[in-house]
């Protein structure tokens, strides 16, 4: 059977973070959620008359943001049961919650397990109040120790998100802030870089003063710290910036990077499916005028050329700890076989590459170059 | 008398910026020339790099219709404007010769700048009456009687009387024009058989062919008539003549005085050659009008496409901008680090600038330029004597008997308060002082001798900063000069990239090479190994420095699945680094090829 899975966005906050660059709208009414259900539930309606997906196996689900968790778990159970209409299971599929702990409802926990929530993301960012103050975020760490304790009660697999290269980083402090995460014994930990989108006001402030940033090599030195202390507590490296505990992947994260399909709902959404990429308006009024004329609301769709397919192939597969098998470089692309296999073995004699059993990953430094080597790569194919 | 009496042919000449093209507005306007409503700021400004930059590059010819109210009656006028920046010198002498008279036009606020003098020292040597007008008098700087010493300074006691006008505000602009009629003389010339024509421009019209622009001086010229250019001693016959009104508009006939184009099927720019005399084939005259001095490219960088399968295309863009442009010399160039490109010649830095711009924008075509220089001489061992147009080929030193670079005049205007730090910027660049004259109390016009090279290396910059923008510059070729000469090469990862040497004063080679290894350092982007850059004089290594090799990517999170945006990321970073040349693996960009030519931070 043909697997799928579902992301739906939710793109409401309660305020806005500095260096958020995500369609999101202020926190509105409970008759607004509500609105906004309907409309997911109206284009999940329309998408299964507009494409084939009927009987699909559904493997996951993601409740992505914005702040999902601003709504309801009867929201999400009425919108489960709507899916469950069209795509069967057979195991109950992974379905995440993106939590934001500022202003969280901890009793609410309870509750989406209740519905069929059965995983939960937190975004943390950061455990220190000055950073946090500069992402526009702000959450005790009392207030903390109390949700994860819930969390851990009630979830058996969740995560924290941490965000590094903030201004005035140093070694001690990212210590400290992974140190606190891993007090808390989370299955799962996404740990990624700033990027900063020249809208947001902190890209002006990072103009501004980019001597408080850390310098490449900084950053460089606060990954391979990260990576080496997290390996250590039993962590496995399986993706650029996830860690897990064996078995606690985020499958659902794993299948963009397989390159499955899934379909997206809701404001700027993306999906992917039968070779095509496309995205949802990003206009919730748009979307709301689309929907109503029985339009999809795709403002966006390319199917991808032979080329670019195997480009994304490559970027996606060597952001996974597990890499692609180095026939596959050589059975596909336009350049010669001899020659590739030049560039290849180059990059494994720099130290970029390594191979296993037939599968070309990325070495320890080639994680902190991935997108310089990808870029080799993919010139070679 | 004959009609000659009624017609006035003039150009504006100024330094730049002073207001001419501004002026001519006012004058378009006063004539009826362009109907309302498509009036526009700097209306002869029609290229979109003119328009865009705010200067004039070409000079333009209109004829106008001026009913004066002085005299009653109608006057025909001839009136060119010239560009003002010291590029482009050369196409205001060749205008000034289509005239009897120039209007000089000094900023009240600026005061009499480099070009002022120069343009206005070319109209008195051509024999021009000179008309002076005071321009920009609304501005609340204008220092009006300062303004007045120095143009008399310049033009000496028995000037004309001089004008005070706003060409922005159309303030003083009739009177002016009265002033034209009075003291212009018209153009003499006689009704005769035997043609005499003046090319002094020329425009290639892709379905016409060239087209010379003339200045009638004895005769007429019309539809039919068989002309002969005397420095080519090519026969054409005449399809048609017109006049810019400014649009260009066919006319009977060209006669004495007049100035206008004509078409003649000629497809060979060259055949135009801008300067040459157009006779009668049937009524030939015996003597050329004196030609003037062809325009010398003083400046050569090279020219390859980034993306070397784009050489053809390149090829075409620089044929196609030659058509119109005489002064742009190319010829086929082989670099071992560039690769196939053109070695090119051009006025000066400015002009360099913009033929690049426009075969980046008209012709979609990148290309990397090398740092420009200048034509040196060298008289080798064996008693040849080489022109180096490429630093690639000037010889090691042990083959050298001796080398001659060349020498500029340089006049400078520049207020007194400035006057040490200028002079300190001359003689450290190799300058012999020359002469030095007040215009007025506050402002000196300074004269050196200077080897162009150094005027490359930044020395407008230079000058602009040490007087707080208040200096100015004009400079004149004088001849070759002996010189200690060095070529500094430098090697990137070992590799040496011929596009990088340079020649230097022996004195200053270590220090320039060392500037410029700290500048590439910053310039080339990291790599994923570490980069050496080393600067060497015929196998000696003078200067080191390794650029470290990167060390972490930014990672991103995937949002919800938006591959895209990491593709594109991707996808962007590849295209930046098309914009680079490939030396080896390392990707060189446009900014450390020009590098070479700051000297200090
Ligand atoms: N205030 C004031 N500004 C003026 C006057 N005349 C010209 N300007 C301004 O001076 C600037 C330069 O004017 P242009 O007419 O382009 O000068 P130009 O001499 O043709 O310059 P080039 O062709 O580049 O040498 C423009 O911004 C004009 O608006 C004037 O009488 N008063
Ligand atoms: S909570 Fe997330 S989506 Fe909302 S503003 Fe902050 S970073 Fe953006
Ligand atoms: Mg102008």
């Amino acid at each position: 059977m043909i697997s799928i899975s579902l992301y739906v966005h939710f793109p409401f906050c309660q305020k806005r973070c500095r260096y958020c660059d995500f369609v999101s709208y202020p926190l509105t009414s409970r008759t607004e959620h509500q609105a906004y259900l309907a409309l997911l539930q109206r284009e999940l309606s329309l998408q299964m008359e507009k494409n084939v997906l009927q009987g699909r196996e559904l493997l996951t689900v993601y409740f992505g943001g914005g702040t999902p968790s601003l709504f309801e778990a009867g929201d999400f159970a009425l919108f489960l049961e709507e899916a469950k209409k069209f795509f069967p299971f057979r195991d109950l599929p992974e379905i995440t919650i993106e939590i934001n702990p500022e202003g969280f409802d901890i009793e609410k926990l309870t509750a989406f397990k209740k519905i069929g929530i059965n995983r939960v993301s937190v975004g943390v960012q950061s455990f220190d109040h000055w950073r946090l103050n500069i992402l526009g975020r702000w959450v005790s760490l009392h207030f903390l120790t109390d949700l994860f304790a819930e969390v851990r009660k009630t979830f058996s697999s969740w995560s924290i998100d941490l965000m590094y290269g903030l201004p005035g980083e140093s070694l001690d402090l990212w210590q400290r802030e992974l140190e606190q995460a891993l007090e808390f014994d989370p299955p799962h930990l996404s740990i990624y870089n700033l990027t900063l989108h020249p809208s947001v006001p902190l890209y002006a402030f990072w103009k501004k003063h980019p001597r408080l940033f850390p310098s490449p090599e900084f950053e460089a030195l606060v990954w391979e710290w990260i990576v080496r202390r997290l390996k250590k507590e039993g962590y496995h490296h399986y993706e650029v910036s996830n860690f897990a505990r064996p078995g606690f992947e985020c499958h659902h994260n794993l299948r963009y990077w397989n390159n499955d399909e899934y379909l997206g709902l809701g404001v700027s959404a993306w999906s992917y499916i039968s070779g095509k990429r496309r995205k949802n308006t990003s206009s919730l009024k748009n979307y709301r005028q689309r929907l109503a004329k029985g339009e999809l609301p795709i403002v966006f769709e390319e199917s991808l050329s032979p080329s670019r397919k195997l480009g994304e192939k490559i970027v996606l597969s060597l952001r996974k700890n597990e890499g692609i098998p180095r026939e596959f470089l050589y059975a596909w692309g336009k350049i010669e076989r001899k020659e590739k296999h030049r560039i290849i073995e180059r990059l494994i004699q720099e130290g970029w590459l390594v191979e296993v059993d037939g599968y070309l990953r990325l070495s320890p430094k080639g994680f902190l170059l991935a997108n310089q080597v990808c870029a080799e790569l993919i010139d070679s194919a | 008398m004959s009609s000659m009496n009624w017609i006035r042919n003039f150009a504006i000449i100024a330094h730049i910026d002073h207001g001419k093209s501004t002026l001519a507005d006012r004058i378009l306007e006063i004539c009826h020339a362009i109907p309302k409503g498509k009036m526009r700021e700097q209306f002869l400004d029609r290229m979109d790099l003119e328009r865009e930059r705010g200067i004039t590059i070409k000079a333009k010819a209109v004829r106008l219709q001026y009913f004066s109210p002085g005299q009653k009656r109608e006057f025909l006028f001839n009136l060119i404007d010239t560009p003002g920046h010291v590029d482009f010198s050369y196409e205001v002498s060749r205008s000034l010769a289509a005239c009897e008279g120039a209007l000089l036009l000094v900023d009240a606020s600026q005061g009499a700048e480099a070009q002022t003098l120069a343009h206005a020292q070319v109209a008195l040597a051509q024999g021009l009456v000179i008309l002076p007008a005071i321009n920009k008098i609304d501005l609340p700087a204008a220092n009006v009687e300062r303004v007045e010493k120095e143009i008399e300074t310049i033009l000496g006691s028995n000037h004309l009387p001089i004008t005070l006008v706003s060409a922005k505000h159309g303030t003083g602009v009739e009177e002016l024009l009265e002033r034209i009629i009075e003291y212009i003389p018209p153009p003499q010339g006689e009704k005769t058989p035997h043609l005499k024509a003046l090319i002094f421009d020329s425009l290639y019209d892709p379905y016409r062919g060239v087209l010379p622009f003339i200045r009638v001086v004895d005769g007429e010229i019309r539809r039919g008539m068989r002309i002969l250019f005397f420095s080519t001693k090519r026969e054409f016959e005449v399809l048609g003549v017109g006049v810019f009104t400014p649009e260009m508009q066919e006319v009977e006939c060209l006669g004495p005085g007049e100035v206008g184009y004509i078409v003649c099927n000629m497809k060979n720019i060259q055949d135009s050659r801008v300067g040459d005399t157009i006779t009668s084939a049937d009524h030939p005259i015996s003597q050329p009008i004196p030609g003037y001095r062809k325009a010398k490219s003083m400046v050569f960088c090279g020219f390859y496409p980034v993306d070397s399968e784009r050489y053809e295309d390149l090829k075409e863009a620089l044929e196609k901008l030659q058509l119109n442009d005489a002064s742009l010399h190319f010829e086929a160039d082989f670099s071992e680090a560039l690769g196939f490109g053109f070695r090119c010649g051009f006025l000066g830095l400015l002009h360099m600038e913009i033929i690049q711009e426009r075969i980046e924008r008209e012709f979609s075509v990148e290309v990397v330029a090398t740092a420009p220089h200048v034509v040196y001489r060298v008289l080798d061992k064996r008693g040849e004597v080489l022109e180096i147009k490429s630093p690639r080929d000037f010889p090691s030193p042990g083959e050298i008997e001796e080398a001659e670079e060349p020498y500029v005049e340089v006049k400078i205007i520049v207020p007194s308060a400035y006057l040490g730090g200028i002079m300190e910027l001359c003689q450290g660049r190799r300058g012999t002082f020359k002469d030095m004259i007040f215009l007025e109390e506050n402002s000196v016009l300074l004269t050196y001798e200077l080897p162009l090279a150094e005027i490359l290396l930044d020395f407008y910059d230079r000058l602009k900063a040490l007087s707080r923008g208040y200096a100015s510059l004009d400079y004149e070729f004088v001849g070759y000069r002996p010189a200690r000469l060095v070529r500094v090469d430098i090697f990137v990862n070992r590799e040496r990239v011929d596009g990088l040497s340079f020649i230097s004063a022996q004195d200053n080679a270590y220090y320039r090479a060392r500037y410029l290894v700290g500048k590439l350092k910053n310039l080339i982007p990291r790599q994923l190994f570490v980069v050496s850059i080393q600067a060497a004089i015929g196998g000696k290594i003078i200067a080191r420095e390794d650029i470290p090799a990167l060390r972490k990517d930014v990672l991103q999170k995937c949002y919800g699945g938006d591959i895209t945006r990491k593709r594109k990321l991707l996808e962007k970073q590849k295209e930046g680094k098309k914009r680079m040349k490939a030396i080896g693996k390392v990707r060189i960009p446009q900014e450390a090829f020009l590098a070479v030519l700051k000297s200090e931070p």
